[in-house]
């Protein structure tokens, strides 16, 4: 009979009770040996138990920690979602008593609600009349331009005819010569006289309305009208005896060609 | 600071260079009217405006330029002595040119032989303005 066979102590008592009595002394010192066995592998099993065990206190203990964690955190959880409700519920309060109190009018302000509306409606008539103006000035002055260098020209060619006649003859004094011009001569002198006093005061109208941007156009229109009068009134000019001088009447001839230049750019603008 | 009215105590119609281009010339003007005043070293105004429709360019010459040309007073003296005045815009340019006259022209650069005697022989020149009223800038 094998140790393995013997499964409980009941069984091992009968089973060396029977052996004494049959009095099988090798078989008794074999179940012995298969008790020392048994009670070896019984201690070690024991052991293993033990260790088991202590395995298993130790992961219960650790599942208990952890349960406790996660207790802790979902009180936790609890409490934050409490705040947050709370919180957002606040945040709803104060925000509809913010857009309450932006969109009324506070109790006794109205005079102010009033005050500030009329205040919007003249600062925004204003600023359309300003838009208004200063668009209205631009155009007058674009007109106003074109319009005086229109004029300036009309004139500039008037000039330009009277002061070459004067200057392509000799002034003949002589009443009794058949060629006597002097009553033409002066009539020539105090025609070129007042057409360049209405010539400057049409430039003088036109250059008001140029820009600084056109401070060259500006510049050089000075310069050639002041050559002009020095061409057509300087010299013998208003002299008994003045002589034709050829070379003056093609100064002015290409002075006043240079300023009718200028002019036609401005006549010309159609903003 | 006394004021000299070219158009109401000269001439208001204030022409031509020489004695020879009759009354109220350049030359007249200043050897008889701005050169005394000049001399007696008072400063004055010139009121170039008034009564007055244009200046020709041999007037403004012969008067303001040849004061310097004819070697009488240098630029800087006259203009420390005259002031050119005027309440119509537009004589903003002959006052311009006045002053610009003055700076261009060469100090003593040619003698100055009158033609006063021409121009009274030759009837051209009658004397006629009254030029008493330089005594007050005197």
């Amino acid at each position: 009979m094998s140790y393995t066979e013997v499964t409980n102590t009941q069984d091992v008592d009968k089973t060396l009770e029977s052996l004494i009595n049959e009095n099988h002394e090798n078989e008794i010192i074999t179940a012995v040996d298969s008790f020392t066995d048994l009670k070896h592998y019984i201690e070690e099993e024991l052991c293993g138990l033990n260790e088991n065990i202590s395995n298993l206190n130790t992961a219960s203990v650790e599942i208990k920690r952890n349960m406790i964690d996660k207790e802790h955190y979902q009180l936790f959880i609890n409490k934050l979602d409490t705040s947050f409700i709370q919180y957002s519920e606040n945040q709803k309060e104060n925000t509809s008593k913010l857009v309450e109190a932006i969109s009324s009018v506070p109790d006794g302000s109205y005079s102010l609600a009033i005050t500030s509306g009329v205040i919007g409606a003249i600062v925004a008539a204003i600023a359309a009349l300003s838009v208004n103006y200063f668009y209205q000035k631009y155009i007058n002055n674009e007109n106003k331009k074109s319009h005086f260098a229109d004029i300036s020209i009309s004139i500039l060619d008037s000039f330009e005819k009277t002061a070459i006649l004067y200057w392509i003859e000799d002034k003949i004094a002589d009443e009794k010569a058949h060629n006597y011009n002097s009553k033409e001569m002066e009539r020539l002198e105090l025609k070129i006289k007042s057409e360049f006093t209405v010539l400057r005061a049409s430039l003088g109208e036109f250059l008001s309305s140029l820009s600084e941007k056109e401070f060259q156009q500006k510049t050089k229109v000075t310069e050639i009208i002041e050559k002009v009068y020095d061409l057509a009134t300087g010299s013998s000019f208003e002299t008994v005896d003045k002589k034709c001088d050829k070379s003056i009447a093609a100064k002015i001839s290409t002075q006043t060609a240079r300023l009718k230049s200028i002019l036609l750019k401005f006549s010309q603008h159609t903003k | 600071m006394k004021t000299l009215f070219i158009g109401k105590q000269f001439s208001d119609d204030p022409a031509g260079r020489y004695y020879t281009d009759g009354d109220g010339n350049g030359e007249e003007f200043r050897e008889e009217v701005l050169k005394p005043i000049l001399a007696a070293g008072k400063p004055f105004k010139i009121n170039i405006d008034e009564n007055v429709e244009g200046y020709g360019s041999s007037f403004l010459v012969e008067a303001f330029g040849g004061l310097v040309k004819h070697g009488y007073f240098d630029k800087e003296y006259i203009k420390s002595k005259i002031e050119v005045v005027y309440q119509d815009t537009d004589f903003k340019f002959y006052a311009d040119k006045i002053y610009k006259y003055l700076d261009e022209a060469k100090y003593n650069s040619m003698e100055y032989i009158t033609s006063k005697k021409t121009a009274v022989d030759e009837k051209r020149y009658n004397d006629s303005i009254d030029k008493s009223f330089i005594k007050e800038f005197l």
